[in-house]
Formats: structure tokens, sequence, C-alpha cells
């Protein structure tokens, strides 16, 4: 016989879902539900167990393990209501929760690195706390899932990982899609795997503790598989199975069967739930929802821009790099270095890392060919108080940290209504010029740009990268740093360019300015990252040959783009009447047009506007066809050429 | 101390970023005397040795050996000898911090130091500046109104509105760039509707055969020889070499002749510089170069641009007539047809902006040019003794052919000259 407490626990959570479908049906519930009825004892077992330093990702169906864990479920009733009161202001809602060390997010493989970067910053912290993970069997058919195994093993990660196996993806039987079995997949990382399920609650509550205890005893991975069934459908209207089996569960349910041997008991149980929960729901029906002031911090007002000379230092860009992660890690035990072949002797694809892991061995992490996961796990480690800087070995390669950037990274901060921080710090080297053709060349910054929430920041040759990198190291948000593979070998120097004072702006991330000592420019030239060593190299010929005087304004922070950053654009550009955008990548939806765009809304003056960028094309290897694809000094020459015509 | 010259290292060809310093002949604080050699320099085409152009004293900016950027300072000559010098090679960035009113060493582009050599301006004008742009040159010259396109706040065009076009019975094509470029240009002028246009004949049959003769690159064509003879009657009639502005008539200083032609490259101008002091031959060579750069892509800008007035010469399509429209900042445009068959005349109509000249100007200037070019027919007689007045054949060179000789005969203008057997049975 289940310990009676428990029993009302599980009774309260079935209640608290059944109510949710209930206030679906009245219609007082904005989105949708996914109840675990029936799958409850997992819920009790596991996450009722753990301590409340440890924390939790669990998944869409996440309703009884957070009433289980933070016993708050006034909190969630008021969140799926919509809600202020709720616990993520209603913003969050039935899949999207966060309370204290809970979370959970509504995309199933992705949430499986990034409690395996709860559990490593927890494990680095050294506080005993380990991380418990609830996926279902469905989430079986993501890739994520795997690359984070193997890494959970490899790295001796304290993550318990429950899955639930109630045999249906939505609606889909597992015979249809699941291949072997489920056990021996963990199993192949060398992970111990341990069975129950939730028609032996006595069992399951005793192997549940069993497994925390051991997670937390050998700070090492265990996958527990639960055995359970959901009586209720995937979400509602979408359950296609048998009557007869669902009505064969029906009976097994251990709820159920404790009413049928404990009738009246139940029965007084559920009046008291019952009456609790209709006094509450009545309370906060009318409550106020989250106004969108209090959602959305609007941008800060314009500061006052001033200007001082930047400092050449005559390093090269890869050495000055290398000496500010040395000095970050010195001086910050929660920096961490992440990404693939890093470590010394290799440092990285660019030696960005170089010896780096010889003197601080603790902050530097070599990884496996994982982009998805390391992402997901940086945002572990961001969401759980440390600062990661994963590097991604070449830009092309960030297609594959999308998801952990555009749904994890991204969201939590909003979704969990700004009660977390993800300062997650992506760092990759964009561009061609190389030869090393289409999947090692492209510039896809314009993918990255529109994301809400992350900042993108690219590094340049005219200022020092420190300079960047301190407020990236500030920032509380996610920040993507594009850098060059050809800048990296090149000195940070002062360009011969005589008569041109070079300056920064006291911008948080520096914009930096090339203009004429004297004379009135006659054209604006915006650009970022790699393309302005060859628009330096280019302003010479412009004004002697072709006597044009540009101003070159060279952006750091291209997303987003701050209200100092366009009106010093706009200055320019209602000063020298054309405005010519340069970048890297092709033109359209990038980068150019976003200015030349913003620009136009700024200014009542007509001025002339060019984008200069790549031709559409995967960049070839062949040093002719690459160089013909990329942008070059004859596309600014023959762009200014035309201008004057 | 004042600086009384200043000496950079100068653009000689056009793919020279650097010159080297091959030789120094004076020191730092030498005094030096107005056409002193001082140093030598290498370009990528010659050496060149470069003088004082007044008495001072030398302040060296480079070393033997430097590779000079184009625009940097060289050497200064000054007033006296400086206390504390700049080291020569100090990179000097201090220059950022200079104020105004101190003399930096300002760097020209190409087309201002072409402004500065034609008109005569000393470069000392520009000691304040920084960079020194076609601008700042035409500002000192008065020419304010010439304002770089590029520059100026484009004109505002109200949206147009939709052409309402049925797309089943027609395609719409929108122009490209250099059509709609072109529009404008020739809009300029053209849309003030106070053009106007005055034709001439002249005979040209003989010309042509004179042509022929000649080692001329254009045997078929008159472009070069009324290139010259356009340019030199230029200088008489400065309406023809000017353009409108303001209430106002803009003189160029400079003639320099542009040539249109159209061959599968599409429309370009391109340009004869100082036509009116270019000899003959000089010019009939550049324009046979500038069109072979044309047909291969290789035209710089200034090959197109900078032209005071146009010859548009259409006589390859033989046209018998037609109206050019005149270009931007000019007054005029000569147009060219083909050659009449029959009367062997060739038509010259010149088409030109009323605001700044009028018809009887324009029909002087063409009455003169026709006498010009006819003059050449009768030059070619003069040489040599008797010709054929048609074939230009020499009395000499028909001894050594037919042998017949030649007969005195009345021409159509009433003047006796000779034909020889073959042009009075009707040519070969």
């Amino acid at each position: 016989m289940v310990d009676l407490e428990l029993m009302k626990e599980a009774i309260l959570i079935r209640r608290v879902e059944e109510s949710f479908l209930e206030l679906f049906s009245q219609g007082k519930l904005n989105g949708t539900v996914h109840t675990c009825i029936g799958q409850e004892f997992s819920a009790v077992a596991f996450a009722g167990q753990v301590r409340k330093e440890d924390s939790i990702f669990s998944n869409h169906r996440c309703h009884g393990h957070f009433i289980s864990f933070t016993k708050d479920h006034e909190g969630l009733i008021a969140e799926i209501m919509g809600k202020e009161i709720g616990i993520c202001g209603g913003v969050g809602s039935s899949q999207h929760l966060c309370r204290n060390n809970f979370f959970s997010n509504g995309i199933q493989g992705g949430i499986v690195p990034v409690a395996a970067g709860l559990a490593l910053a927890g494990k680095m912290k050294g506080t005993g706390a380990i991380c418990l993970l609830f996926i279902g069997d469905g989430t079986l058919g993501e890739g994520v899932v795997y690359e984070t195994l193997n890494i959970v093993s490899k790295w001796e990660l304290p993550l318990l990982i429950v899955c639930e196996n109630n045999r249906y993806a939505q609606s889909t039987e597992q015979a249809l899609n699941l291949a072997g079995s489920i056990p021996d997949r963990a199993r192949a990382f060398g992970i111990e795997v341990r069975e129950s399920s939730t028609w032996d609650m006595d069992g399951l509550i005793a192997d549940a503790g069993e497994s925390i205890r051991r997670v937390r005893a050998t700070s090492r991975p265990l996958f527990h598989l639960v055995e359970t069934y959901r009586l209720a459908p995937h979400s509602k209207g979408d359950d296609t199975r048998h009557p007869d089996e669902i009505e064969e569960y029906r009976r097994r349910d251990p709820i159920n069967r404790f009413k049928d041997e404990n009738n009246s008991l139940y029965d007084e149980i559920v009046a008291g739930i019952d009456g609790r929960l209709k006094k509450f729901i009545d309370s906060i029906l009318f409550a106020d929802e989250l106004s969108l002031e209090n959602y959305h911090e609007s941008a800060e007002p314009a500061k006052l821009v001033s200007w001082s000379d930047v400092e050449f230092s005559d390093m090269r860009q890869v050495d000055l790099l290398n000496r500010f992660f040395a000095s970050l890690l010195e001086r910050d035990r929660s920096a961490l270095l992440l990404g693939e072949d890093i470590l010394a002797p290799y440092g990285g694809a660019f030696k960005v890392m170089k010896e780096l892991s010889t003197r601080y061995p603790d902050q530097v992490r070599t990884t496996p060919i994982s982009e998805q996961a390391i992402t997901g796990i940086s945002n572990g480690l961001a969401l759980g108080g440390m600062k990661p800087y994963l590097e991604i070995m070449f830009g092309d390669f960030i297609t594959l940290c999308l998801d952990q950037i555009i749904n994890h990274a991204s969201k939590f901060h909003h979704m969990y209504n700004r009660q977390v921080f993800c300062p997650i710090v992506i760092r990759t080297p964009m561009g061609g010029g190389r030869g090393y053709g289409p999947t090692h060349s492209q510039t896809l910054d314009k993918f990255l740009i529109g994301i809400d929430n992350v900042t993108v920041v690219a590094l340049n040759l005219l200022i020092d990268p420190a300079d960047i990198y301190e407020q990236v190291h500030a920032e509380e948000h996610p920040v993507i740093v594009i850098e060059n593979k050809l800048d990296y070998g090149r000195k940070f120097s002062r360009p011969p360019l005589k008569n041109y004072r070079i300056e920064k702006s006291s911008q948080l991330f520096p914009l930096t300015r090339m203009r004429p000592l004297r004379s009135r420019p006659t054209a604006t030239i915006v650009t970022y990252g790699a393309p302005v060593t060859m628009i330096v190299d280019t302003l010479s010929e412009l004004i002697l040959e072709y006597d044009i005087l540009p101003e070159l304004l060279v952006v750091s922070r291209i997303h987003p783009l701050d209200e100092e950053t366009l009106r010093i654009i706009t200055d320019s550009v209602e000063e020298s009447g054309v405005l010519v955008v340069v970048e890297e990548g092709s033109a359209f939806a990038g980068f150019g047009s976003e200015v030349i765009a913003t620009v136009h809304g700024r200014t009542a003056k007509s001025f002339v506007s060019r984008r200069i960028a790549s031709l559409p094309l995967p960049i070839a290897s062949s040093r002719t066809l690459e160089s013909e694809i990329l942008i070059g000094r004859n596309q600014i020459i023959s762009t200014f050429r035309d201008l004057q015509q | 101390m004042n600086i009384l010259q200043k000496i950079f290292a100068p653009k000689e060809t056009v793919n020279d970023e650097t010159v080297y310093v091959t030789a120094l002949y004076v020191n730092t604080g030498e005094f030096v005397t107005s056409e002193t050699l001082l140093l030598e320099i290498e370009t990528s085409k010659a050496l060149l040795g470069i003088q004082a152009e007044c008495d001072g004293y030398v302040e060296l900016c480079c070393r033997q050996g430097d590779e000079i950027r184009i625009g940097e300072p060289l050497l200064l000559i000054t007033d006296g000898v400086e206390e504390e010098r700049a080291d020569p090679e100090g990179d000097s960035p201090a220059d950022a911090e200079l104020p105004p009113g101190i003399a930096i060493a300002p760097l020209f582009s190409r087309r201002a130091l072409e402004l500065i050599e034609l008109h005569g301006v000393a470069t000392s004008r520009f000691d304040q500046h920084d960079f020194v742009l076609a601008r700042d040159v035409e500002e000192i010259l008065g020419v304010g109104a010439a304002k770089e396109l590029i520059n100026s706040d484009p004109v505002v065009i109200p949206p147009r509105p939709e052409p309402e076009v049925d797309n089943g019975l027609v395609d719409v094509i929108p122009l490209s760039r250099t059509k709609k470029t072109e529009i404008r240009y020739l809009s300029d002028i053209n849309s003030s509707g106070l053009t106007s246009m005055v034709a001439i004949s002249i005979e040209a049959d003989a010309l042509f055969r004179v042509l022929a003769r000649g080692s001329s690159y254009f045997s078929e064509s008159l472009l070069p020889l009324l290139t010259y003879e356009t340019s030199r009657l230029l200088k008489k009639y400065r309406e023809l070499n000017a353009f409108f502005v303001d209430n106002s008539i803009a003189f160029h200083k400079a003639v320099n002749v542009g040539v249109a032609v159209d061959m599968e490259k599409g429309l370009k101008v391109l340009t004869l510089y100082q036509a009116d002091t270019t000899p003959l031959k000089e010019l009939d060579r550049t324009l046979f170069d500038l069109i072979d750069r044309y047909c291969e892509n290789r035209l710089e800008p200034a090959d197109t641009s900078g032209s005071t007035f146009t010859i548009s010469d259409l006589a390859a399509y033989g046209v018998d007539f037609f109206l050019p429209l005149v270009n931007s900042r000019q007054s005029a445009i000569l147009g060219v047809s083909a050659m009449d068959l029959k009367l062997k005349r060739v038509c010259l109509t010149l088409s030109f902006d009323h605001r700044v000249t009028d018809g009887k100007t324009v029909g002087l200037f063409l009455a003169e040019l026709k006498g010009r070019m006819e003059s050449y027919q009768a030059a070619g007689g003069e040489e040599g003794g008797e010709r054929c007045g048609v074939c230009l054949k020499s009395l000499a060179e028909d001894a050594r052919l037919s042998g017949f000789g030649l007969v005195q005969r009345l021409n159509h203008r009433g003047d006796v000259d000779y034909i020889c057997a073959v042009c009075l049975r009707g040519g070969a």
C-alpha cells in the first residue's frame, strides 16, 4: 500500500489537470494542455523525491512534474489561465514552466542537452546537485538525444533521465516509429539503465529514490525507463486509440484502483481538493493578464556618443583573442570555453584557444562533433549560472545549432517571464577567401540577425577584439560573435591611409569610424566584419582615382541596431547623400537591406543607396570562381562609378 | 617658418600607387635656388627629376630608396630652418590631432589634379585641406554650380503612376540602369525645350579620296578631320563650347571633344582631351585607341567623361539627316550623316541650346567649318601639280596607269579643274 500522502498528491495532479480540461471546454483557457492523466506516479516518484537544490527539466507533459517538485499547483493554474500572477506571468502556459530550478519546454529533444548543461553546472559548482530530466518515448526519434547521451556518459554528468514510455507519440503507436529497444539505446553509451512502471507504485517510488541516490553518489548519468500509459488524449481530440485498450489501462490505473478499494476516502479527498480548486479558480477568474509594457523592455533611449582614437597594437587578431580569453579565465571562474578540437596543442581550428587548456584545464572543454548538443549544454550552463563560450568551428555549422539558439536561448528569458537569463556566447568564424568551398566559406549572418533577444556582434580589424569581448562578457542575454577566418591572422594595425581619423564610439559595443580630418565626406560606407580590411584598402583609390571621399562606419553590434548606431549612420548619410552598405553575405534580406530601410525611415532627406554583397551562390572552391562570387574591390569601385554617372 | 613649396609624390601613371626615391641631390637645411634639381624618383614608367620652383631651405620628408605613396610629401621648401624637425621616419599618426589652421599634407584626387593642371591653379591654395577633390578645385575656379552629381541633393521624383498596360498585349521590360542614366543626362538640356538645329552640306566625295590615300586609321570616316577642324573653330565660337547654368553661361576653358559611338557595347561618348591643340595624326590615333578600348571593354572613367562638345556620327547607317540631342553641361552637338551617293554631299547638323547661342552664330560656325573641310580637296590638288578633281589622281600617276592624261572641265561649283579618263567615264 502506497503512502497516502503520495496518493493524495497524485490525485491532486489528476484533479488539477481535469480542471484544465473543464476550463478549456468552458473557453476559459487560451491555448492547449497536455495532461499526464494516468502517468501521475512517475511525477510523484521522481520529481517528488529530488532535493530543492536539484534541477528538473521537463517537456510538454509537465504539470505533474511541476506540482510534485514545487507543490505550487495554484501558481500553475493561474499560469495556464494566462494570469499575470501565474508562475510565468501567463507567457509560458502549459508547456513552458519555470519556478526555482524547475524548467519545461515544448521542444522535445532540445531539452536533453540543456538538462545536461544544468547537470554540468551543478557538478562544476560542487554542490552535489543533480539534474532530473523527463522525456517521453516519442522524443527518442530526435538525434540530439543521442549526441547528449554520448556526452553525459563521457563527461560523467549527474543527469537522471526518466523516459516515460506511454507507447504513443501523439497519436501514433510506438511500433510504427521505434526500432530496436529503448534500454539498449542508453546502454550503447555505457549508461546504466533501470526500469519500473507506474502500475507498481511502491516499486516505482523505491526505484526512483534509488536512481536519484545513485546519480548523486556516482555523479554519473542514469537512464530510468518508466512504463506507463496516458488515459487522456495527447492534447485534446487527437485520440485514435481503441477504447477497449484505454479501458483496460483505466482499470489498472493506480488511482482508479485506490478509488475502487477506498471509495469513501477517495471521495473525501477529491471533494476537499475540488473545493479548494474551485475556490481558487473563482478567485482568479477575472485577474489581470500581463501587459505588453510589463513584458517587453522598450529600447533604451539614445545616449550621447563621444569618440576616442582607436589605439592599434600591431598584434595579430588571433593573439589578441587568445590573450583576452586567458585573462578572462584567470579572473572569472564561471567562464568556460567549449568547442571541438580546442585542447592544446591543437587549440581549435584557428588557434584562438591555443594553450588555454594547459593553463586552465577545468575551464576548457573539448567536445565531440555534436553541435546541437554542445549548444544545448551551453544553454544549460548559462541557466545554471555559468558563462559558457562555445566555439563553433566553422560558421556554416551554426545551422546545426539553430534550434538551441532560436527555441531555447532566445526564448528562456521572456517565456519564463524574466525569471532567468541565458548568457550563452557562441563564437564562430564566417567567411570565404580560403578556398574551403561551399560548406566552409559561407556568411550566414542574415539567418542570425533576426532572432529575438539574441545579440549578434562581429569583430573587425579596426577594433581591439577585447573591447568587444569585455562587453560580450557583461551581457545577460545570448550573444553570437561573428569572427572571420582571414582576419585571425591579420594584424590590428593602423591602415596606412593618411588624413583620416580612426575613432571608436563610446557605445557599449563601439562603432568604429574612419572620417576625413577636415573635408566633408561625399559618401557613407556602412559595413561590419570581414569586408572592413578590403574597403580600407580601396579607400585611397576611391579618393585619388574616382574623386570620392567616403566616411566609413563599421558597426560591431549588427543586431539589434541600437538608437545611437542608427543616429550616427543617419547623420552621416544626411551629410553625404550617399549610403553604400557592404557585407560578405548575399544582398537579399540581409544587413544592408535592414540598414537602408531603417535609415530611410529616419530621415526626410533623399539619398542614394546601394548594397554591395556577394552573389547568391554556394561558394566555390576554385580560386577564380570564389573571388568572383565574393565581394571585392572591383565591386566597390564599379558601384561608385555607376553612382557617379 | 613658412612653407614655400611642397613637393608630393606625383601620380605619373594610373598604375602606380607609389614611387621610389632613386636619388636625393639635397639635404635637409640646405638652401636651394629655383630650378635646382632636388631629387629623382622612379615610377613604373620612367625616371623623373624634380626641381625647386622657388628659393628656400630644404626639408626632406623621404630618404633615398624610400617607396612613397602617391600624394604624400617628398620634400618641403621653407623660408627658414626649423628648430625641431619632424622625424622624417615618423608615420605621424599625430596628424589626427592637428587642429585646423595647421598645414597638413593634402591628398589630391586625379580629377582634382587634372583640373589644377588644366587651369593652372596653385596647389598651395589647398594647404589647409586634408583631401582635395574636383569639387574643391571647382569651388576655387568659381564653377560652383557645376556640382557633383553624387553630392547634390538628388531631385525628388514624384512617384510615377503605374503605366496602364495590358500584360496580355505587351511585354513590359524595365529600362536598364545605363539607359536611365542616359535619359537623365540628355534631359538636362533638351527638356528645356529651347534647343534648335541648323544643317549644312559639304562636298565630300574628294574628301574621302584624300582620306583613302592618307595613312588615317579612318579611311571611311570624316571623324578625325571633323574633330580636328571643329575643335579649332570652337576656340573662336566659345558659346558652342559652353553650357547654361543658373542664368549664366559657363564657358569651358578646355576643348575636349566627345565622339559618340554605339557599336554593340552601348552608347558611349569617348573623350578627346584638348582636341584643339592636338595634331591631326595624333587625334586619329587617339580616337582609334579609344574605340579599340571601347570594343574590348577596357575604357577608363576618364575616357568617357569631361567632354565639352560632342560629335555624333551616324554615317555608317546611311542616314541622310538627323537631329542629335545636346549633352548635359554642353551647348551643342554636331551630327554627321552619310554621304549622299548621287550628290556626293554629307549633311552636317548642329543641335544647340538656344539659351546659350543662336541660329546665326551656328550658321556662321557651320559655314566656316564647311569651308575648312572642303579646303582639303583643293589642298589635295595643290601639292604635286594637276590632279583629277574627283579621284585626286596626279598627272604622274595617270601617266603610269592609263597614260590618257587629264581633261580640263568646269565642275559643279563653277570652277575649272581636271578630271581623269576613268572618272570621266563614271568611275572605276
